[in-house]
């Protein structure tokens, strides 16, 4: 069962833990400190020339592009929703300084995987090209009155959704997502240690103990644990991780985005959505509070302002016949 | 909220999908419905469309777009192609990896305007009776092998890689590995930080070794260039001993790297095989020295206590396991902290590194003093040993590396507990003649292993 799954396939990050089995090398090695991949004279990944890439959308791009099959720049988004580069700001703007992280990449895998393990470890969604085009989007702190912390970052606001519009009414379904995906006590070990083949570092928060983590999150999971009942432990290898910047910001978005039930619905669309993007923010019209409120009794039953984002999208096209869409959305 | 898309009213007027189908030399241009779009014909073959779906896996990671299956009626393309059946353009065409093109197409006015909604390249076409299958994939691009190639016998400059190294994918590493941290304690405000023990480092793995001229030992570390700002400088290269969790820094000269598209290789100037055991040690008769072992078990939550009352010596030994070489100089470490006893600030941490202390009258000893400043915490103590110029590691009489924690001014009784006490040295291996030394080396390490194992 994925991490990060609150209904969907397997995740990678799991499989990120399986593949950290020590290397065919010597155990009595011979190291040495070096500082990896450098951008090319232009400046084609990280924006200066001959810099070393270790933003992990830098990261993404130049994986793509060098160990790719027939990548080129035109797969690439570089603007608007998707975009490459505005992924790379939303990430160093998470922490005191850059949003940096390191791989080593020493088992055979795919390029697909590696770079799934990088986003299940750095907040981020790559989008498969659909329309030929990779498309990247880092999970942010949401503008003030949205009410959420986090949503895709460079969507440029909610897209609104019309009941009459948009929507096939009758399709709609609403629903929570299950109480067994709550996390409240998250244990990350990171600073993997290539020598030792461990990791040498612990970053976690934990109502039950002890902790150098901020009050405001040991409240979060406490709160969960008191309002939902359970005490449900997230404990995994963070790979990538070698500041602790970065990986306290991991272990606080997880509480974030885990320690609440969130809401979930599935509805059919007219061909008007045919522009809406997978991952894509977006709100419903303030008509759908007639048929069906919105169910989390403290939000006060109305659906204005909440941020939901596009889970899965589904095309359907009759012969001879307008094509319709299925849409799966969750709560930011 | 602002409406950032356009979902658009006027695309459910007139509208169409249509597939491209991109052939060496010829492009083919369906639909369900015939119609001249623009200046283009699409012939009406599309018997059935599949569904084009996209699926998050989750709150992060890679939202994966299904292959798309559409069929095609078996009958000839009048406008595009000669030929009574569409499957007659297999026999003209390769259609196995070429791109398909799937369009949303609207009309404004007199104008079409189309978006591309999938596009992907053909993989496995079905041919059924009156109708053929085809499926398209977009996510083929990434799905190649990574990190792309291995260690191989038969390339360039490989041909004496180990039989244990054959097969072995050569790494591909991105980021900064140079990073130096040490040992940081949750229990003060100061730790081991930034002492030079080097701990972000990455392995290099063996393809030759034994050139028979110059008797070095090739490791390679990438399969890339690497960035330039660090391979150029000396002090790069360690030796990992595992036993004692140490990263020991080569002499210059013992190593050189090399740089280049084919990847980073580590050149060391004689075969190198050393092993060391640290192990929690000694003090005298009636001192306390609690779970002394915890000073050296890389738990940062765990110590050793000690009582420094009365010029106690607390000793951790290194001692190796084989004929190793020499030590040229050293870095101790130690985290500490005063739990009973009033602090004294003129006191001082004594840190000693003997060669086989105490009965080492015919050896040297190098000691230092760290100001123990502000006893009522925990604090580090660093201490280098520049000049311990050559000591024997394992030499005919067995010797061993002791360090030791004192007080200088041992007069205020009380108790000092030491959480991790850690050292990195700088290493000058023996000289090997030949590849029978070697193995008789290789074959003393084997049997001594399992002697401490019991």
């Amino acid at each position: 069962m994925s991490i990060w799954e609150m209904r969907g396939t397997k995740h990678a990050i799991q499989r990120a833990q399986e593949n950290l089995e020590p290397m065919p090398e010597l155990r009595q090695g011979v190291f040495m400190k070096l500082k990896g991949e450098p951008d090319d004279e232009s400046g084609t990944y990280t924006g200066v020339a001959d810099a070393l890439i270790a933003n992990p959308a830098d990261m993404i791009h130049h994986l793509l592009r060098k160990y790719g099959k027939n990548v080129s720049a035109s797969n690439i988004c570089t603007s608007g929703f998707g975009s490459f580069t505005l992924a790379r700001t939303e990430l160093d703007a998470r922490v005191t300084g850059d949003f940096d992280i390191r791989v080593r990449q020493g088992k055979r895998e795919t390029v697909a995987q590696v770079i799934d393990r990088i986003c299940d470890q750095c907040g981020l969604s790559l989008i498969e090209p659909l329309d030929g085009v990779f498309r990247l989007l880092a999970w942010k702190a949401a503008p003030s009155g949205d009410g959420y912390i986090y949503r895709p970052a460079a969507d440029g606001g909610a897209v609104q959704l019309s009941w009459n519009t948009h929507l096939l009414p009758e399709s709609l379904q609403v629903g929570f997502t299950e109480r067994s995906k709550i996390v409240n006590e998250v244990y990350l070990h990171w600073l993997y240690n290539e020598a030792t083949k461990s990791f040498d570092r612990l970053c976690y928060v934990d109502p039950n103990e002890s902790s150098p983590t901020s009050a405001s999150y040991q409240t979060k999971c406490s709160d969960s644990q008191t309002n939902y009942g359970v005490e449900k432990r997230m404990e995994i290898n963070v790979d990538v991780h070698y500041l602790e910047t970065t990986v306290e910001w991991l272990r606080n978005w997880i509480v974030d985005m885990l320690s609440t039930q969130h809401v979930e619905l599935s509805f059919g669309a007219k061909p008007s959505v045919s522009d809406l993007f997978c991952k894509q923010v977006f709100q419903m019209s303030t008509d759908i509070n007639t048929f069906i409120p919105w169910p989390i009794k403290a939000a006060g039953g109305s659906w204005s302002g909440k941020n939901l984002w596009t889970e899965g999208i589904t095309r359907t096209q009759p012969i001879r016949g307008q094509p319709e869409y299925t849409i799966d959305g969750l709560q930011v | 909220m602002t409406d950032h898309l356009t979902l658009s009213k006027e695309r459910t007027r007139v509208s169409a999908t249509t597939i491209e189908i991109a052939l060496t030399g010829k492009t083919l241009y369906l639909t369900d419905v015939g119609r001249w779009i623009s200046s283009t014909f699409y012939e009406p073959v599309i018997a059935k469309w599949g569904e084009i779906h996209i699926q998050s896996g989750g709150i992060a990671g890679i939202a994966k777009v299904s292959p798309f299956t559409f069929e095609v009626r078996n009958k000839g393309l009048g406008f595009q192609a000669a030929g009574d059946r569409f499957a007659d353009l297999f026999d003209d065409y390769e259609f196995m990896g070429k791109t398909i093109t799937v369009k949303h197409w609207y009309q404004e006015g007199a104008s079409w305007y189309s978006r591309t909604i999938f596009k992907g390249d053909l993989d496995k076409p079905q041919f059924k009776q009156g109708q053929i299958e085809l499926t398209a994939k977009c996510s083929d691009s990434y799905d190649a092998p990574f990190p792309p190639s291995v260690f191989r016998k038969e390339d360039t400059g490989l041909s004496r890689l180990p039989d244990a190294s054959v097969g072995v994918p050569i790494p591909v590493i991105y980021g900064d590995w140079t990073s130096q941290y040490g040992i940081t304690c949750a229990d003060g405000p100061e730790g081991i930080e930034n002492v030079g023990i080097t701990r972000g480092v990455v392995p290099g793995i063996l393809i030759d070794d034994y050139d028979g001229t110059t008797k070095s030992h090739i490791y390679r570390v990438t399969s890339h260039a690497v960035h330039t700002s660090e391979v150029t400088e000396s002090d790069k290269v360690f030796l990992y001993e595992p036993e004692i969790d140490t990263l020991c820094s080569l002499e210059e000269g013992l190593s050189s790297i090399v740089n280049g598209a084919s990847g980073v290789d580590i050149k060391l100037a004689r075969p190198i095989y050393a092993e060391a055991f640290m192990k929690p040690g000694e003090c005298p008769s009636g001192a306390i020295f609690t779970n002394p072992e915890n000073a050296t078990d890389r738990k940062e939550e765990t110590y050793t206590e000690f009582d420094y009352s009365n010029d106690h010596n607390f000793v951790f030994i290194m001692e190796p396991q084989a004929d190793l070489g020499q030590i040229v100089s050293a870095k101790v470490a130690a985290l500490c902290k005063v739990t009973t006893g009033t602090g004294d600030a003129a006191k001082y941490l004594e840190i000693g590194l003997y060669d086989n202390y105490p009965g080492s009258s015919e050896h040297s000893s190098y000691t230092a003093n760290t100001p123990w400043a502000n006893p009522a915490y925990v604090s580090r103590a660093v201490t280098n040993f520049a000049n311990v110029n050559n000591w024997n590691l394992m030499d005919a009489g067995g010797t061993a590396i002791h360090i030791f924690l004192r007080f200088s001014d041992g007069a205020v009784a009380g108790v000092c507990r030491v959480y991790q006490i850690c050292m990195t040295f700088k290493y000058r291996p023996k000289a090997l003649k030949g590849e029978s030394e070697v193995q008789g080396i290789r074959a003393k390490r084997r049997s001594e292993r399992h002697m401490w194992s019991q």
